[in-house]
């Protein structure tokens, strides 16, 4: 733990050393006739920009901040993410361990929120937001210890939302994206262990990866960048969140090996309530992790909010229907999986595809995964103790080849912008490669990084502390008495 | 009886309880009949849960008037059953089944286990046992009545 803390440490005061660069002061710009004032509200009604926004703008605007709709919006929508983590996914995982370690899952969850918010302070939100350093990471000291980062909108991603809104909206991504991993490697992995991985992981993959396909000059985003290498689309972070870390999750349940015993011993869900309980507050949360993504109160918002609802309702009903027509009986944890394999699905599509676009993928989506989950686990006897791969990845994987072709200029006109050829015939090629990408970077860093955590700290618990339960070992507290 | 027990014995009057009654030889723990015919018995039915309130209404209808339930886990030839949580398989060995337990006097007995016989039948598998015992002695605690008095 004290190498951990150090190594942090040594972090911080490296990017602190880099000095900032201040902006000098703009040359003066003649105020706007009415006329311009009125364009401005316009603007601010229809998610464009002020006349003040252009590059060489020769007047200022009368609302230069933030606008009160959009700004609201997205601060409601960055809760709801929040919400997603805590308590959302440690009620859905925390109900699907056994008693013995539920308080390890929410202490992990915690743990993350925490960690990640302070790399994202120091550096993170630069690396992943601050162009001008190239197409695969952004800059490490643009917005470090966020500098510069206050109530104004960064034009680079909205007009109208403040940038420490924006800032705080993406922290909540980051935040629960290596809480995803959580799933796997559930009961068995010391919680020193689980934060420096999260610590690494997050600069070696998720940084790069959101850089990569969120950032203005990012080599990934097709929507945006005209100079992308790859013209991909990922609306609400099919590839940046779900792919990477339910691929990662994936290889480091293997590193770690199965729990102390895996096919032998009764490893049943303690709470199928609290896993239920944990869903709903997924789902509701989902609509600010979706239709939040457009970044404005806008029509493409409202086309997620709308294409998330159908996915998720739709993929819910056709996994548990399946298990109905397989096994005679449709489960709570079949409805529950078939929800969040729907949110998934639909995540990098939401703010592309149209209604039927939705129902095929929430079909799908109640498909695929299902199959992962019941047939290909068992058949391969890996220990993904709540189903990460089989959710995330795979659903990940499946909704960032979807998207490729079901995404249509119809409902979001940013596609006209770069990628007027592309879609509807060759996308899905484009997509394909930054699915390569995502998986090739998130298996070879989570080799690398797991090994390096086993070698500093250690992966596993001793076997009497994992037998004992993680909450007693880890962290000194029972989640249930008597 | 042995002269240590019958100083207990007399001990035991003294203090409102006869040992004798008890029909055990303190001195070695062994059983003997001379002294008292058993008159009660104990059933012990173990059932499926929701057929508590049926057996429970059966026997009060034939004059029982008391019993003691408990929420009880075990099997037999039903044996448990299989739980699938997406694709993990775990068997549940121990089922859940409801215990009651009566004392009745002898006269009465045949009577009672009828009754739960014919309510807590399904005549599907799992339906339940029911266990026959003699009773030596019962005494209600408030007024130290014995034998069929007290039960």
């Amino acid at each position: 733990m004290k190498k951990l803390l150090s190594l942090f440490a040594f972090l911080a005061i490296a990017v602190s050393a880099l000095t900032l660069v201040r902006a000098e002061d703009p040359p003066k710009k003649a105020d706007p006739n009415l006329e311009q004032r009125i364009a401005d509200l316009e603007s601010y009604v229809n998610n464009a920009a002020r006349g003040a926004d252009a590059a060489d703008a020769k007047i200022t605007s009368k609302i230069s901040g933030a606008g009160p709709g959009h700004n609201g919006f997205q601060m409601v929508c960055a809760a709801l993410v929040l919400f997603m983590t805590l308590p959302g996914l440690f009620l859905f995982y925390g109900g699907l361990v056994r008693k013995k370690n539920i308080l390890s899952v929410v202490a992990q969850c915690f743990g993350i929120a925490g960690l990640v918010t302070i790399l994202w302070w120091a550096f993170g939100y630069s690396f992943v937001f601050g162009d001008g350093s190239g197409p695969w990471w952004g800059s490490f000291t643009k917005f470090g210890f966020l500098n510069g980062v206050d109530s104004n909108p960064n034009t680079n991603y909205s007009y109208w939302v403040s940038h420490n809104v924006f800032s705080m909206y993406q922290l909540m991504f980051a935040i629960i994206t290596p809480a995803l991993i959580l799933g796997a490697i559930a009961e068995r992995m010391k919680f020193s262990a689980v934060l420096l991985f999260v610590g690494l992981w997050m600069v070696v993959v998720y940084f790069p990866l959101a850089h990569a396909v969120w950032g203005i000059d990012g080599a990934m985003n097709g929507v945006w960048n005209a100079k992308a290498s790859i013209k991909a689309i990922d609306f609400a972070g099919g590839t940046v969140v779900h792919m990477s870390s339910g691929w990662s999750a994936l290889i480091l349940c293997l590193i770690l090996g199965p729990r102390l015993g895996f096919g032998k011993q009764n490893m049943a869900p303690h709470s199928m309530t609290m896993c239920a309980i944990g869903t709903g507050m997924l789902w509701v949360g989902w609509y600010g992790f979706n239709a939040g993504s457009a970044v404005a109160a806008d029509g493409i918002a409202a086309n997620a909010f709308t294409t998330t609802t159908i996915a998720a309702a739709v993929a819910s009903f056709v996994w548990a229907m399946l298990e109905y027509i397989i096994r005679g009986k449709p489960s709570i944890l079949g409805f529950c999986s078939g929800a969040v394999a729907g949110l998934v699905v639909i995540t990098p599509a939401c703010g592309f595809v149209n209604t039927t676009g939705s129902v095929i993928i929430g079909v799908l989506a109640g498909l695929v995964p299902f199959l992962a989950c019941a047939y290909l686990k068992p058949m391969l006897k890996y220990d993904d103790a709540l189903d990460t791969f089989g959710v995330h990845a795979v659903g990940g994987t499946l909704g960032a080849l979807l998207t490729g072709f079901l995404a249509t200029k119809d409902v979001n006109a940013n596609l006209a912008t770069n990628l007027d050829k592309i879609v509807g015939s060759t996308l899905w090629i484009e997509q394909l490669k930054a699915m390569a990408v995502t998986i090739v970077l998130s298996v070879v860093a989570t080799v690398v990084i797991a090994y390096i955590v086993k070698a500093v700290v250690g992966l596993r618990p001793t076997e009497e502390d994992e037998t004992q339960g993680l909450d007693l070992a880890d962290h000194g507290e029972e989640g249930y008495h008597g | 009886m042995t002269l240590i027990s019958q100083r207990l014995s007399l001990l035991a009057v003294a203090l409102g309880i006869t040992f004798s009654a008890l029909g055990y030889e303190t001195s070695t723990g062994r059983y003997t009949h001379h002294e008292h015919k058993t008159r009660m018995k104990k059933i012990e039915a173990i059932i499926k849960p929701f057929k508590l309130e049926e057996v429970k209404d059966a026997l009060h209808d034939v004059g029982a008037e008391g019993m003691t339930v408990s929420e009880v886990k075990g099997f037999g030839r039903q044996k448990g059953h299989t739980e699938i949580y997406r694709g993990s398989e775990y068997t549940v060995d121990f089922l859940p089944k409801i215990k009651i337990e009566l004392v009745l006097a002898d006269s009465k007995v045949q009577e009672a286990v009828g009754a739960i016989i014919k309510a807590a039948k399904t005549g599907k598998i799992g339906d339940g046992k029911i266990f026959i015992s003699n009773v030596e002695e019962a005494v209600r605690i408030r007024t130290e009545e014995k034998g069929e008095n007290a039960v």
